[in-house]
């Protein structure tokens, strides 16, 4: 069975370790980029589950980041995570198909993963 | 006099005495602004020069009339100057506290911003230490005070927030009651809630409200929070309804009385300010974030304290007029 790969988008490196340890645990393949062009470029030369995107970057934010990769491709699947909700009321949100508020308590993002992309095989045990 | 012109006389009048001995009399008003504000007058006995004459001495009085009205205009120019001042002050400092905190809001959201991602990496690998590392008691425990406390303090960020950026309510039409009833429910369900005992007084006849269901639902838990809390989880708190006339524009007004004793009246001033808290855990927005909810919504919320008993919150939210839908609505 494929693995499900994802794309992990965020600008702070903590966060990025963090949500792909967290992320990895459940079974999922996670590629990172620390900013928008990055993971346009990213999403432009492989093919992604889906995307998590962070929100506040700098260069290009996610919102901009978002409308790019869905030109690119607008069945992939997006996810827009961001520190605070303030982005939901943003019509160019809208076109994400989930919007997730960053938390210490990654269960909210992992069900919005689970629910997008699906379980992935049986959680990898970590030594 | 009415003339405003200085008056000149001779034989006038007898002395009080009741002598024949005519006097002159010269009298000029003193006037600022086209007001009269009173007269001099200089009386001569008959044997002294007659006023008429003394040209003298009535283009002294004439000066010196106009040298008291121009003081006294001065005077008055002044007491009206320091008035103004004071309200220019007045603004000024009502202006400076707006942008205070307005800068402040700025600040915090900022802050809010920044503080957000290290809480999250330190809450977020604090439980995966405690998921890969073999804990007793005691330092499970410490782990999960640290995941509780990275909790509350992502929510009290969420609140500061949801506080300083606006989000524009989402009108509908509706109920007060219902939407009273409807909080009461929410909060119901919550513990402690069963030793309060809610009086209600509903005007069944009032007209509907334009208003953000969730957002006005939002003030009522937050008041009546504040209320439970004043009240030590124990107390009645009376509810009632009615329609208000303020300025010739129709008002629900929704008055919440609890029995929590009241607060200290220096601390009326500041009920209402961001970051305002007399409790030990609380963030200090609740209260903040209802003026700011109901004054986008073209209403107001009242405090009245009554120390020793408790405190009434009133707030008003605009409604239609009675007449446009009121009957309609009642079903």
């Amino acid at each position: 069975m494929e693995p499900i790969r994802i794309l992990l988008v965020d600008d702070e490196e903590h966060i990025r370790l963090l949500f792909k340890e967290e992320l990895e645990e459940e079974g999922y393949l996670i590629d990172l980029a620390s900013n928008g062009f990055e993971a346009i470029e990213k999403v432009r030369g492989e093919r992604f589950d889906l995307v998590v995107l962070d929100i506040k970057m700098p260069g290009m934010d996610g919102i901009q980041a978002l409308s790019e990769i869905k030109k690119l491709d607008k069945d992939q699947p997006v996810i827009l995570c961001s520190a605070y909700g303030e982005f939901k009321q943003d019509f160019s949100s809208w076109v994400s198909d989930a919007y997730v508020v960053k938390s210490a308590d990654t269960r909210e993002l992992k069900d919005a993963i689970r629910r997008i992309v699906g379980q992935p095989r049986p959680a990898r045990e970590n030594s | 006099m009415r003339l405003k012109q200085p008056v000149s006389r001779t034989d006038c009048a007898s002395s009080p005495k009741g002598d024949a001995a005519s006097l002159s009399l010269f009298s000029v008003p003193v006037i600022t602004r086209d007001r009269i504000l009173g007269t001099i007058t200089l009386c001569r006995k008959r044997e002294q020069k007659d006023m008429a004459d003394d040209q003298e001495d009535r283009y002294l009085l004439n000066t010196i009339a106009t040298y008291i009205s121009s003081g006294l205009e001065n005077a008055l120019l002044n007491i009206k100057l320091r008035d103004a001042l004071k309200e220019l002050g007045d603004a000024q400092r009502r202006l400076i506290e707006t942008e205070k905190l307005r800068s402040l809001g700025e600040m915090t959201a900022n802050i809010a911003h920044e503080i957000k991602n290290p809480l999250v990496v330190i809450g977020g690998f604090t439980k995966r230490l405690a998921k890969r590392s073999h804990l007793d008691n005691s330092e499970g425990k410490y782990v999960d005070i640290i995941t509780k406390e990275v909790a509350r303090l992502e929510s009290i960020l969420n609140e500061v927030l949801n506080y300083v950026e606006d989000s524009s309510p989402l009108f509908e039409l509706c109920n007060i009651n219902d939407l009273l009833d409807e909080s009461l429910y929410l909060l119901s369900s919550d513990k402690g809630w069963e030793n309060v005992l809610v009086n209600k007084t509903y005007d069944k006849g009032l007209p509907p409200l334009m208003c953000d269901v969730q957002q006005i639902k939002q003030v009522f838990i937050n008041i009546l929070m504040n209320s439970f809390e004043a009240m030590h989880g124990q107390g009645t708190i009376a509810i009632g309804t009615e329609a208000a006339t303020l300025d010739d524009k129709s008002f629900v007004a929704v008055s919440l009385k609890d029995t929590g004793g009241g607060v200290q009246s220096s601390f009326l001033d500041n009920i209402f300010n961001p970051f305002f808290t007399t409790k030990d855990r609380g963030s200090g927005l609740g209260l903040a974030i209802s003026k700011k909810i109901v004054t986008h919504h073209g209403g107001d919320i009242e405090v009245q304290n009554t120390p020793g008993e408790g405190v009434t919150f009133v707030v008003y939210l605009p409604s239609k007029k009675s007449d446009e839908r009121g009957e309609a609505w009642n079903r």
